[in-house]
């Protein structure tokens, strides 16, 4: 029955226009896309560098499925179902945190930082530990992002790892740190989040704090606008092959996007006056002006690798109406809080562009709660939403016609 | 016109001893006619060195002085310049002429107790007229030292520093060399912030004094500023870099003539936007200089008659501003001007 409607509504979808409006507010569409996309494809979780030794953990729930993401005893990164196989209860409770073995709270059963039972008291002597590890989670890990899926037989992730890591690699993210963390929800459907981090059409009205350092498209065919940007570009570009760093696009398809881009005239870092966050430069960069490594991959993911810092982006679904937001600033591993950086400093900016999209995102959704909503079309500067749906509406078709649905119909 | 320069400028230096320091470094030590000269560690001598063309002035560190000696200590450079000259040809009981010690690369730069030294090649001997000095009045001073040369045979000082070392207990020292050979035990390859950063982890909490040649110091700018160093904790001492290109001729400024400039007698014009020596140098006239920067000294030239804009960097002692000299690099013409060289 749903696969049914949905199939219909993608009939009605129009290409080059936003999605039908049960797509942004149904709740039993929010349950498909959970299925559909976030059940089978790879999620961005975290950085290695927010779990640097054995035992330590992070937790997140994708849907309804908690998981833990760990270091093993042998520094690789791991993640289980978080759910413990003798009753379900959850296991690691907080969202980060270490642990020498993982512990079920409710009645103590102790599970390896392989996800092997060691332990579980007053069961009987015959009862098999080895058939009740817990579950795994498929991971890669990127170039310092760790992506996880849930599917049993997860996609290739090849052309992407192949695609992204000649232009993350030299910003070094494994020799980074934690410096800050900040997790909002937006009472908005996830694909409205993400939509609007895919266009900077909306950036000149709302996001004067950003705008000091971020080139915005929104005016491609002014031509002095135009002509201002390909001079930075032709520079910029000309410098970055000189230290042998790519900038051109990366062939990303409707999967991801990865590109290094100046920064406005004289800026160097998201900060209210361009100049660097962190003294201390990432990796071994000499040279404070690589603007920024813009990474993006769906559904759940966007990033900037800049010279001096690395933000990360997360989103999760959590209900039709509501998705959760995680940013994460990282910072070379030596460098020292109130010496090389200032927190507020540091975060400013994008603390205050993460609000100013909240907004946006929520105003979006109510808006399209409206009887008179209709699908618009979207602007030339827009085309990376165009690739988001036809990328989703592929994912939505593949779940309505897919093995499950042959199976369901018989 | 009084054709005599001013004896007052110039040392007049009896050489009274040559030791090898290594197959291609000498250092000489050379005594003054008119008694001990002070010097701050740090600082540098303009020799006159006479070669078969004509003299020629250059600037070379005081590695060291005891009594009221200098040492210089000089590496051989390419045939048929002045450091070669100085190799083959000054010896124990010769005279030599001098400007006295000038030169702002010394310790009263220093404003952090946290020190780095970073040379390459002949850029250690500031290092070491310094580090002598600190091993004698402040051996407790905290100081990362990290040296780039050529090859292990080129290391300059290594039995001294380890003596050094055994009273400075906080003196680490580091050395790499660009071709390494068997028995080296040190870094390998040239300055980069990986190396630079694992010989001294905190060099960004750190005030380094930077010598070597431009592009070295150039480099190790960087580094430090990208390893959170503030600029303003920076030092260099750039005396021996190139000397500056002739102005370019700017057509457009054609139409501003400036100044009358006279040089030796020779009247040449000076345009507002060039200095005495960019003028000199256009022109055809060659007045010796160094760095370039105010700083060395080695473009001195006596004020005759005119108004002047002066703004020497350190390479002029308060004595020779108030005799009437200039530095050519750094003083613009502000009416007609005559000069002579020293």
């Amino acid at each position: 029955m749903l696969k049914e409607r949905i199939a219909g509504l993608l009939g009605q979808r129009q290409p080059g226009h936003s999605l039908p409006r049960d797509f942004y507010v149904d709740d039993d569409i929010f349950r498909a896309d959970m299925q559909a996309v976030f059940e089978t494809d790879w999620i961005f979780a975290c950085s290695t560098v927010e779990i640097p030794r054995p035992g330590d953990y992070l937790t997140l729930k994708v849907g309804d499925n908690p998981i833990v993401v760990l270091r093993n005893r042998d520094g690789e990164i791991a993640a289980f179902h978080n759910s413990c196989r003798h009753r379900g209860s959850m296991i690691c409770q907080k969202e980060r945190g270490r642990a020498n073995r993982l512990v079920c709270p409710y009645h103590q059963w102790v599970y390896e930082l392989d996800g092997s039972l060691i332990n579980a008291r007053q069961m009987p002597d015959d009862f098999d530990k080895t058939a009740h590890s817990l579950a795994p989670v498929h991971v890669e890990v990127i170039c310092g992002m760790v992506y996880i899926c849930l599917a049993d037989e997860p996609p290739s992730l090849a052309r992407f790892r192949a695609g992204v890591t000649p232009y993350i690699a030299p910003h070094m993210p494994d020799r980074t740190k934690l410096a800050f963390t900040s997790t909002i929800v937006e009472e908005a459907n996830w694909k409205l989040v993400i939509e609007n981090n895919r266009e900077c059409y909306h950036c000149a009205g709302n996001h004067p704090e950003l705008l000091v350092t971020l080139v915005e498209f929104a005016l491609p065919d002014d031509p002095l606008v135009k002509a201002q940007f390909q001079g930075l570009m032709e520079r910029s570009a000309t410098r970055w092959d000189g230290l042998g760093l790519p900038h051109k696009p990366a062939e990303g398809g409707n999967e991801f996007r990865c590109i290094r881009l100046p920064f406005n005239e004289n800026c160097l870092s998201f900060t209210l006056d361009g100049q660097p966050a962190c003294n201390k430069l990432l990796a071994d960069f000499t040279e404070p002006d690589l603007g920024s490594v813009r990474m993006f991959r769906v559904p759940n993911n966007w990033n900037h690798f800049l010279s001096d810092h690395i933000l990360q982006f997360r989103v999760l679904p959590l209900s039709a109406n509501r998705t959760e937001v995680r940013t994460t600033w990282l910072v070379h591993e030596d460098a020292v809080e109130g010496v090389d950086y200032d927190l507020q400093r540091l975060t400013e900016v994008w603390l205050a562009t993460n609000d100013e999209d909240r907004v946006l995102a929520e105003n979006n959704h109510r808006g399209i709660l409206s009887r008179a909503y209709r699908p618009g079309p979207y602007a030339p500067s827009e085309f990376m939403l165009s690739n988001f749906s036809e990328w989703y509406a592929g994912k939505m078709a593949y779940f309505t016609g897919g093995p499950q649905a042959r199976l369901a119909a018989e | 016109m009084d054709m005599q320069a001013p004896p007052a400028a110039l040392l007049s230096l009896s050489c009274i001893a040559v030791r090898d320091e290594t197959p291609t470094v000498k250092t000489f030590r050379l005594r003054a006619d008119s008694g001990p000269v002070g010097f701050t560690p740090g600082q540098a001598l303009v020799l006159k060195v006479p070669l078969p063309g004509g003299p020629v002035w250059r600037s070379f560190t005081i590695s060291g002085g005891a009594g009221g000696d200098l040492e210089l200590t000089i590496k051989a450079q390419a045939p048929g310049g002045a450091t070669r000259w100085l190799h083959e040809n000054l010896r124990d009981g010769d005279s030599i002429e001098a400007r006295p010690p000038r030169g702002a690369f010394t310790l009263g730069l220093r404003s952090n107790d946290r020190l780095a030294f970073v040379s390459g090649g002949s850029g250690a001997t500031p290092m070491m007229a310094i580090l002598r000095h600190l091993a004698d009045t402040e051996p407790e001073t905290d100081l990362a030292w990290f040296h780039a040369a050529r090859d292990p045979a080129e290391v300059l000082f290594a039995r001294e520093l380890a003596e050094i070392q055994s009273r400075m207990p906080n003196l680490t020292v580091a050395i790499s060399v660009s071709r390494a050979a068997p028995g080296w035990f040190g870094y390998r390859g040239r300055v980069s912030r990986g190396r630079l950063a694992t010989a001294i982890p905190d060099l960004g909490r750190r005030e380094v004094f930077c010598c070597g040649p431009q592009g070295f110091m150039q480099e190790v700018r960087l580094i430090h500023a990208a390893e959170g160093g503030a600029l303003a904790q920076f030092h260099t001492e750039s005396f021996g870099g190139a000397a500056p290109a002739a102005a370019p001729m700017a057509e457009a400024a054609s139409e501003d003539p400036g100044f009358g400039l006279t040089v030796n007698g020779r009247a040449i014009g000076i345009r507002p936007d060039e200095t005495l020596l960019q003028a000199s140098l256009r022109q055809g006239v060659i007045i010796p200089c160094g760095c370039g920067e105010g700083m060395c000294g080695t473009c001195m030239v006596q004020l005759v008659s005119g108004q002047v804009d002066s703004r020497p960097n350190g390479g002029l002692t308060p004595e020779e501003a108030a005799e009437g000299y200039v530095l050519a690099c750094s003083t613009r013409a502000a009416s007609d001007v005559e000069i002579r060289l020293a």
